[in-house]
């Protein structure tokens, strides 16, 4: 696991941001009931636990575009090294799904579960 | 030139030897040994189809298969243009009285149902199916039997559905057959039975189609294609293929729960025997809402590979051009709810997916700000397909705001079934693929015939398009403010709605015209248009590279990539790998992800199978329809045309 922090997986945020926001939505929108049954405002706290696991899978990404190796840079006409290319896109793709994911959380301050 | 077997590294590991370097028959003619016309002519004749329907039946040419898709993809766009115009024309006036519902219902699901199932879905892949081995520098798709047998079970399905119209038994509940309508209380008949088993037709073919994509952009890369030298239009194709495969499940399965409620009296959304039709709707949303970006994804690749030809510059942006596919692929599983906002479900729920709606704007925003970077920075030369492309900006980027609107859920309860809806998915889908649909054709029907298309008539066709799609639906925002719903035959004077709908129809009209000058310039062009040669426009991806229209084999020798823009790097003369069999079908397998050559990979031969396959499946498809016995006698028919297909004959290099 500690090589995994040390050298990154280039393709983690592709996986773990749109992962995340799969559970995010899912487990949100089956808790629905529950949570207008309950009134426990946990949307936001799922979503920021989701937001945390999709910007770790950047982190790794970003930690694999670290410590891979300089040139050719990725969005050059040289390119030719996948690993860099892959890694700055999972970095994106991480950001990205975590800004959905708290965008979705926001509901959760305005909707108590059991407006129709 | 250098040699498959002795430039690139191994990549097995040690003691563990690819087969790639397992030694090469001394006896067997390699393409190192012979050089010019006798390696093009052998080639050719190695990797040709042979003569006669039988030939014509078995051919496996992945050109030859994709020229087919397109045509027939093509021919169901004009079915489903001229249904539209009938409906506009019903449209036209108040209380029109040239046809009456029953008509007019099956006409708007016919149009609906051939626009996204049978055009919609398939021109994509039929244009990814022509050019992906040829962009990605291999001689033949993936799995070129499965190929074929795709093409024959996509016709049979598409002429299925319109014979049945034709016989009056046209489907008529709309391209989504929600249930209750589509069930069996309210739909008796065979109506909605065809629709069903069309789904399964066209659908099996989809899912075939995108198997065999994802293996080729994987597996059959030229050598130095790396992940980040994969040209973009085959990015796009790549991505929407993985949608397919994830999307196209659920409306399959969600038809074949209708068809067995209404033939075998299974009770999956019938609510009084504990079924859920809801569960209908949430299913075939979930594959709905995808399609659209099915449709939409396979049109950025051919918007970026004509921006980058057209500009004279590499795409601005490469990565977040890629992201922005990536991005988009996976949010658009996420989004299905939205057409479901009227259902009552909880607004807490419902916000999640306005969420999610209105942020894959950032992804398609990012594109086309790449998109608009590149001519900006670029030397635009402005011929029929950039204008197509620009097109594209204007009519693709309207439909994308009227998008977000419609994806808040007080706006969307408003105009919810009314003719705003329908301004806006027209704006999107005809913006977001058959303008640079159209600008594709322009684009590679050199490399497709061999001739240019011509310019003047190109011009009046944008022209005319790009008039008289605003004129036809530009006016249904307005209208469906003032209330007018979808799929209503008629309406009285009193609404108001007349002038606008007589706008719409002439500007439906104009629009048709536009298509019929498509098909004048496609049918002179063919006959007369300019020789074009292998690279007219001066691209720079490695399809310019084959002759046009490309010989068999694709290429003499495969090339090794160097370049996103391979042609523009080594404009001299590109460096090729040598080494494969010429008397024998053979292609370079490489890595996934360095796209290192690794093996030496037999190809299919050409096999009357898959055609025997289709028309067995065919028959238990269509038969099912009308007894349940059919999948038992058909399936058998079935199982012995794929053992006919799938028995071990042995590649004739091996034998050999």
């Amino acid at each position: 696991m500690a090589i995994h922090y040390a050298r990154g997986i280039p393709s983690a945020g592709i996986f773990a941001g749109p992962v995340a926001w799969l559970l995010n939505t899912q487990i949100n929108y089956a808790l629905t009931p529950w949570i207008c049954a309950h009134q426990v405002m946990l949307v936001p706290v799922i979503a920021l636990a989701m937001a945390a696991i999709s910007l770790f899978g950047g982190f790794l990404s970003w930690s694999a575009y670290r410590t891979s190796s300089v040139t050719p840079k990725p969005d050059s006409t040289g390119a030719g090294r996948p690993h860099r290319f892959v890694a700055i896109i999972g970095v994106a793709i991480a950001c990205l799904f975590s800004l959905v994911i708290l965008v979705q959380g926001a509901g959760g301050f305005i909707f108590h579960g059991c407006e129709r | 030139m250098s040699d498959v077997l002795a430039t690139h590294e191994p990549v097995a590991p040690i003691g563990r030897k690819s087969e790639a370097y397992a030694p090469v028959n001394p006896r067997e003619l390699r393409d190192n040994q012979i050089d010019g016309p006798e390696l093009t002519t052998r080639l050719a004749k190695t990797w040709g189809t042979a003569p006669g329907l039988l030939g014509a039946l078995s051919t496996v040419d992945h050109k030859i298969i994709g020229r087919r898709y397109i045509t027939t993809a093509f021919m169901f766009l004009f079915l489903g243009g001229l249904s539209a115009v009938f409906m506009r024309l019903q449209l036209a006036r108040p209380e029109n009285g040239l046809m009456g519902p029953d008509l007019y219902n099956q006409l708007f699901t016919m149009h609906g149902t051939t626009m996204m199932f049978l055009f919609g879905v398939p021109i994509g892949e039929a244009l990814a199916v022509y050019l992906v081995p040829l962009m990605v520098g291999t001689r033949n798709i993936a799995f070129p039997r499965l190929n074929a047998f795709s093409y024959y079970v996509y016709l049979f399905g598409g002429l299925m559905i319109w014979i049945a119209f034709m016989l009056n038994i046209g489907a008529d509940t709309g391209w989504f057959s929600y249930v209750p309508l589509s069930g069996p209380e309210y739909s008796p008949g065979k109506r909605v039975d065809f629709w069903a088993q069309m789904i399964t037709f066209t659908e099996l073919s989809g899912l075939a189609v995108a198997v065999e994509i994802v293996v080729t952009v994987l597996k059959q890369r030229a050598p130095g294609m790396t992940l980040d030298r994969i040209p973009l239009f085959v990015w796009a194709v790549f991505v929407n293929s993985f949608v397919i495969i994830f999307a196209l499940p659920a409306v399959m399965i969600a038809s074949t729960m209708l068809i067995l409620d209404r033939l075998v009296g299974t009770h999956f959304f019938n609510p009084a025997e504990g079924g859920d039709a809801l569960l209908y709707q949430h299913m075939f949303w979930f594959f709905g809402h995808p399609e659209v970006y099915i449709i939409f994804l396979p049109a950025t690749g051919f918007v970026s590979a004509i921006v980058t030809t057209f500009a004279r510059r590499q795409a601005f942006g490469y990565l977040p051009l890629v992201l922005s596919l990536i991005a988009t692929g996976f949010l658009s599983f996420g989004l299905w709810v939205h057409h479901m906002f009227t259902v009552g479900l909880p607004q807490l729920g419902a916000s999640f997916f306005t969420a999610s709606s209105m942020l894959i704007a950032i992804p398609n925003g990012i594109q086309i700000f790449c998109w608009i970077a590149t001519l900006w920075d670029g030397r635009p030369v402005v011929k029929t397909p950039l204008l197509f492309v620009l097109g594209f900006f204007f009519i693709f980027v309207a439909g994308g705001l009227s998008g977000i609107m419609l994806a808040s859920v007080p706006i969307d309860t408003q105009v919810h079934d009314t003719y705003f809806v329908v301004a806006h998915f027209h704006y999107v889908l005809i913006g977001g693929n058959v303008f640079p649909l159209l600008g594709a054709i322009y684009y590679w029907f050199p490399k497709f015939t061999g001739r240019m298309m011509s310019e003047r008539l190109g011009k009046w066709n944008f022209w005319l398009a790009f008039i008289g799609f605003n004129m036809a639906f530009f006016p249904m925002h307005i209208t469906g403010l003032m209330g007018m719903p979808r799929r209503v035959y008629t309406y009285q004077a009193e609404m108001g709605w007349g002038t606008l709908n007589l706008v719409s129809t002439v500007g439906a009209l104009i629009l048709f015209t536009s298509f019929v000058l498509f098909l004048i310039n496609v049918i002179t062009s063919l006959r007369h248009g300019m020789m074009a040669g292998p690279n007219p426009w001066e691209s720079g991806t490695l399809e310019w590279a084959a002759a046009s229209p490309p010989h068999p084999q694709n290429f003499d020798r495969i090339p090794v990539v160097t370049n996103r823009e391979p042609l523009w790097a080594e404009r001299s003369a590109i460096p090729v790998a040598t080494g494969l069999s010429v008397d024998n079908r053979e292609l370079i397998v490489s890595t996934v992800t360095e796209a290192r050559a690794d093996l030496r990979e037999a190809s299919p031969e050409p096999s009357l199978w898959p055609f025997i396959a289709a028309v067995a499946t065919a028959v238990a498809f269509i038969g099912s329809i009308f007894t349940p016995w059919a999948v038992l006698w058909g399936g058998s028919a079935v199982g012995i045309a794929l053992i006919g297909w799938f028995w071990p004959k042995g590649a004739k290099e091996d034998e050999s």
